[in-house]
């Protein structure tokens, strides 16, 4: 095992019946920054919750900087952080008074300074002495954010970091964790439902579906589970000649529009099928090719297993 | 004027209310806490035989100690209450903070705003009544004392079941104190109570603290016992309150609450 700054194993969380989270073991190497992905309900917050201590497992182990979280609860609490873009602040306070009030409860040494670098980093300075009610959810967003890099953290939890965020701010998010990765080396367990974010920012990805992980792997091996590609194609003239070519071949396709057709097969196929349909006489005005992507693997992954659930019925 | 629309209004209510425990609870609670205490206070007024001047210093000496328990209750519970409005509990304890902490500084808070509090009443009970409460003298340092405790273990207890059982039972933080009124004998002696609820009376710490006060405004002085049993049952009551609030912070966790105690 590498230098492993997180280590869960037999990890479960039942809820009077309910099992949220069932029998997970994984692990977060020091400066790795892996992607925890699901559907709703998949066992996502709940298995943030009980790394942060919020929620009790039923069985398993946490174990963070090789240390036994219940028995190390106030030591590890003090390296590591968390940020939800569906947590608040106290709304009568101010932006600079809810840092630091949290400044204190991580014993931060000169508050002030770093919570005006924080501010600065994130673009809230101009915003440091209004109260957190009149924050917009962006604001809100990148306050959250301000306080999980409070305590200069080895570990961060961050659910969601870019909800609500403008494209142009939530890429000088991505690029501020990405620093804060290069230079010190932060760990980082990230969720959101953006599948281009995930694979951009993590170097790992962990499939949960009712409470079980389904697969974890790089990005790019995950979208290689798939094997076929998405061609779309639009023409000139109606479809009905080209209709004609894919129910001969046998391809398997959709006409989204009336001059539009998506054709799902293996990449390899695509240049004969495109040379096969311009011999044909079909004048094409334009061709996308899409390959896999992590969303096309996150539906596989659910729709199989609700395949599978319905055939068990 | 359109029946169903009317029908819809009043619908949305009774769901509510079939849903809401503190509206519930609420729609009874504090009409039977004035009949019950005003109730006691008549029956107490029939049998008086001191002069007016005496009455009203028993009133507003009960008023302005019965104040410092409501007080302070509330401020723990408050604090704790503060926090879930906003969705900061989330925020909070999943830093370093230990529930024992928490509870710690919200009992400093609490005392902070207490002699606030007892400032401004005493000196408008002085300035329009003529009343002054340091006319306990130095009874009033061990009456303040045990009725914050007695506030405090109070407040204790009802910020666990708050952590527990969420935002349906929010209103125990402003009425549940007020279940010990009548049988603290605020404004009355116990003696007037029935006697099934005299003998429950006495286990109340503030119970003790009542009855002391009065004898202090009328004799100048106050039987050690009173003192003692408050300060004895006090300690107790702490303890016990302290041991709850853990409990239910750990049950809260097991059972997942802590993380939607907003709920």
């Amino acid at each position: 095992m590498e230098d492993a700054v997180l280590e869960v194993k037999n990890l479960t969380k039942n809820f009077d019946g309910y099992l949220a989270v069932n029998n997970i073991s994984f692990e977060i190497n020091r400066g790795e920054i892996v992607g925890l992905l699901g559907p709703n309900g998949a066992g996502k917050t709940t298995t943030i919750m009980m790394l942060l201590g919020i929620t009790k497992p039923n069985s398993g182990k946490i174990k963070i900087f090789g240390l036994d979280f219940e028995t190390h609860r106030k030591e590890i609490l003090n390296k590591i952080n968390f940020s939800s873009a569906y947590t608040y602040f106290l709304e009568r306070l101010t932006v600079f008074e809810n840092l630091y009030v949290f400044a204190c409860l991580y014993n931060i040494k000169n508050p002030s300074q770093k919570i005006k670098e924080l501010l600065e980093k994130f673009e809230l300075i101009n915003f440091k002495d209004k109260l957190t009610l009149g924050l917009s959810t962006g604001q809100l967003t990148r306050l959250n954010l301000c306080k999980a890099f409070l305590n200069n953290p080895e570990l961060i939890f961050l659910d969601e970091p870019t909800a609500s965020l403008d494209p142009d701010i939530a890429k000088k998010v991505h690029e501020f964790l990405f620093e804060a990765r290069r230079e010190k080396n932060v760990s980082m367990l990230y969720t959101s439902h953006n599948m281009d974010e995930i694979t951009q920012m993590c170097d790992r990805v962990i499939f949960l579906n009712k409470g079980k992980i389904v697969a974890s792997d790089t990005p790019l091996n995950l979208t290689k589970i798939i094997k076929d590609s998405f061609l779309t194609l639009t023409f000139e003239a109606p479809l009905k000649k080209v209709k004609e070519f894919c129910l001969k071949r046998g391809l398997n396709f959709q006409i989204p529009r009336f001059n539009t057709l998506e054709i799902t097969l293996k990449e390899e196929e695509i240049g004969k099928i495109l040379t096969q349909l311009v011999r044909e006489g079909v004048k094409i005005t334009d061709i996308i090719i899409k390959k896999p992507d992590l969303k096309d693997v996150f539906l596989q992954i659910v729709q199989s297993k609700n395949k599978s659930k319905n055939r068990n019925l | 004027m359109n029946l169903l629309r009317i029908k819809g209004i009043v619908i949305q209510n009774l769901f509510y209310l079939r849903h809401s425990l503190e509206e519930f609870v609420e729609t009874f609670f504090w009409p039977a806490i004035d009949v019950i205490i005003w109730g006691f206070m008549t029956t107490y007024f029939t049998q008086l035989k001191g002069s007016l001047f005496q009455v009203i210093g028993f009133l507003m000496a009960g008023l302005i100690l019965w104040n410092i328990v409501w007080r302070a209750q509330q401020d723990i519970s408050m604090s704790l209450l503060k926090n879930v409005w906003s969705k900061n509990i989330l925020n909070l304890f999943s830093t370093p903070l230990t529930p024992g902490e928490f509870v710690v500084a919200t009992m400093i808070l609490g005392l902070f705003k207490i002699f606030l509090t007892l400032s401004v009443i005493s000196a408008l009970a002085f300035f329009l009544y003529y009343f002054n409460i340091f006319s306990l003298g130095f009874y009033l340092l061990p009456f303040f004392v045990n009725l914050i405790a007695f506030a405090w273990a109070s407040g204790i207890f009802i910020t666990g079941l708050i952590v527990r059982f969420g935002m349906r039972i929010q209103s125990f933080a402003w009425s549940l104190i007020t279940l010990f009124q009548p049988l603290s004998a605020v404004f009355y002696p116990i003696s007037i109570l029935p006697s099934f609820l005299q003998k429950i009376a006495w286990f109340l710490p503030s119970a003790h603290i009542f009855e002391g006060m009065r004898e202090v405004l009328k004799n100048g002085m106050v039987s050690s016992e009173h003192l003692f049993w408050a300060f004895g049952l006090n300690l107790i009551y702490l303890i016990l309150a302290d041991w709850f609030f853990i409990f239910m912070f750990e049950k809260a966790r097991e059972k997942g609450k802590l993380a939607k105690v907003e709920i």
